[in-house]
């Protein structure tokens, strides 16, 4: 505990040194904030104004979704505080876009913000090990259908769980008012019916882009060097502001797609983020959303082993009840463990229904008990 | 930058840093009182 004590009073003393650190950057913050300002309201050509209204509004509403995806991959209870990203993301928006008159703009916080972010929830994820964060692995509040995930019996149990959401409550809301800020500028530049029609127009277009490149399985680096690259195209023209922004950049980007667990491959699939790896007995384990998600069981080898029968029991239940059953269909198929179960018993038709492809895929290749024809379905 | 955009900004890196200890703490007791 005085350990505890002591580590408080440096990062006491860190966030003094940090304040007056800002405090002396002040001048240059407050030229580039002016410079900023300026480039949005008369540098960017009149010519362009719709197309940046577009671009503005597109790079909102598609690095606000990027946000919840990401988030909600790194912590388990994220996937169960969705709402709160959302929620976040709104209230930078709604802030910035309401100070879209002011003559100074912060566009080049977002950039440190999101990186800092990623750093921070990153390193609590895979930096720390899993004793010093199984408080972040209980759920605060009693759900019904929690996945598995422990629920605390009393309210201050979670309290360290509150504490990391509003933390990154706030790094989020902070990184996103610059951005409504943006758009409320070049909103601004148009009348209000104009104006609103372009911002329908990009917002659509931001959430179709997620859209497509969720669609492709691709990686949140991906994501974030499409959003970061139409932010730094918002930079005022000032190279020493541009070569400080593309660096940010690039580090969130590194940490993005540092190799944290490398003995678990991360597959982002449209619906959610899988990792998969091997467990102590060799057996395929996914984990989704960082949980544990289903392990592919081979009762083909060892199936006599005690613990591995009462498993395969367990799936063979409903068999025992109906014996032959003629059409078997499996809501949530996963990667299979039931449909295994169902031609075991004998079933002479099963229809597997999974909405994720990336699941239906490793079924498919990793479960060796299950003919691949039968996997093959439409996904 | 201004006075109140800075102690947010302040704020949340300190909060950041923070969190860890936080956490490692609340940790150890769960694991004390909860999962002993």
């Amino acid at each position: 505990m005085p350990g505890s004590a002591l580590i408080a009073l440096g990062i006491l003393g860190v966030a003094l040194w940090f304040n007056q650190r800002l405090r002396r950057w002040d001048g240059a913050l407050d030229r580039a904030a002016a410079e900023q300002a300026t480039f949005l309201t008369e540098g960017l050509s009149d010519r362009w104004v719709g197309v940046a209204i577009v671009i503005s509004a597109a790079l909102s509403l598609f690095l606000e979704l990027a946000m919840i995806r990401w988030q909600a991959a790194v912590f388990p209870f994220f996937a169960f505080y969705k709402n709160l990203s959302l929620l976040s993301c709104f209230a930078g928006l709604g802030l910035g876009d309401s100070l879209g008159n002011r003559n100074r703009s912060h566009l080049f916080l977002t950039l440190p913000l999101l990186c800092w972010q990623f750093r921070f929830m990153t390193w609590m994820r895979y930096g720390m090990s899993p004793d010093q964060t199984s408080s972040l692995f209980v759920l605060p509040f009693r759900e019904q259908l929690n996945m598995g995930v422990s629920s605390v019996s009393h309210l201050y149990y979670g309290l360290q769980t509150y504490y990391v959401l509003a933390v990154v409550f706030l790094l989020t809301a902070l990184a996103f008012v610059p951005v409504g800020q943006l758009c409320g500028y070049v909103m601004k530049r148009r009348s209000k019916l104009t104006g609103y029609g372009f911002n329908l127009l990009g917002s659509l277009a931001g959430v179709l882009l997620m859209f497509v490149v969720s669609a492709f399985w691709t990686l949140p680096a991906i994501w974030f060097m499409l959003a970061f690259a139409s932010l730094l195209a918002f930079y005022a023209r000032r190279q020493s502001t541009l070569l400080v922004g593309a660096g940010f950049a690039v580090l969130a980007l590194v940490i993005l797609e540092w190799p944290a667990a490398p003995a678990f491959q991360r597959i982002y699939s449209p619906y959610q983020r899988l990792e998969v790896g091997r467990d102590g007995q060799g057996q395929m384990e996914i984990r989704a959303a960082g949980h544990y998600y289903q392990r592919v069981h081979d009762f083909s080898n060892g199936a006599d082993r005690p613990a591995l029968r009462m498993i395969k029991e367990y799936y063979e239940l409903p068999y025992q009840l109906i014996q032959h059953p003629k059409d078997v269909a499996v809501v949530g198929a996963g990667t299979g463990n039931d449909v295994a179960a169902a031609l075991r018993g004998n079933a002479e038709h099963v229809d597997a229904i999974e909405i994720d492809p990336a699941i239906l895929m490793l079924g498919a290749t990793g479960i060796l008990n299950i003919p691949t024809a039968i996997l093959g379905c439409e996904p | 930058m201004g006075r109140s955009l800075r102690s947010l900004v302040t704020l949340a890196v300190a909060e950041s840093i923070l969190a860890p200890l936080v956490t490692g703490l609340a940790s150890r007791y769960v694991q004390d009182r909860i999962f002993p």
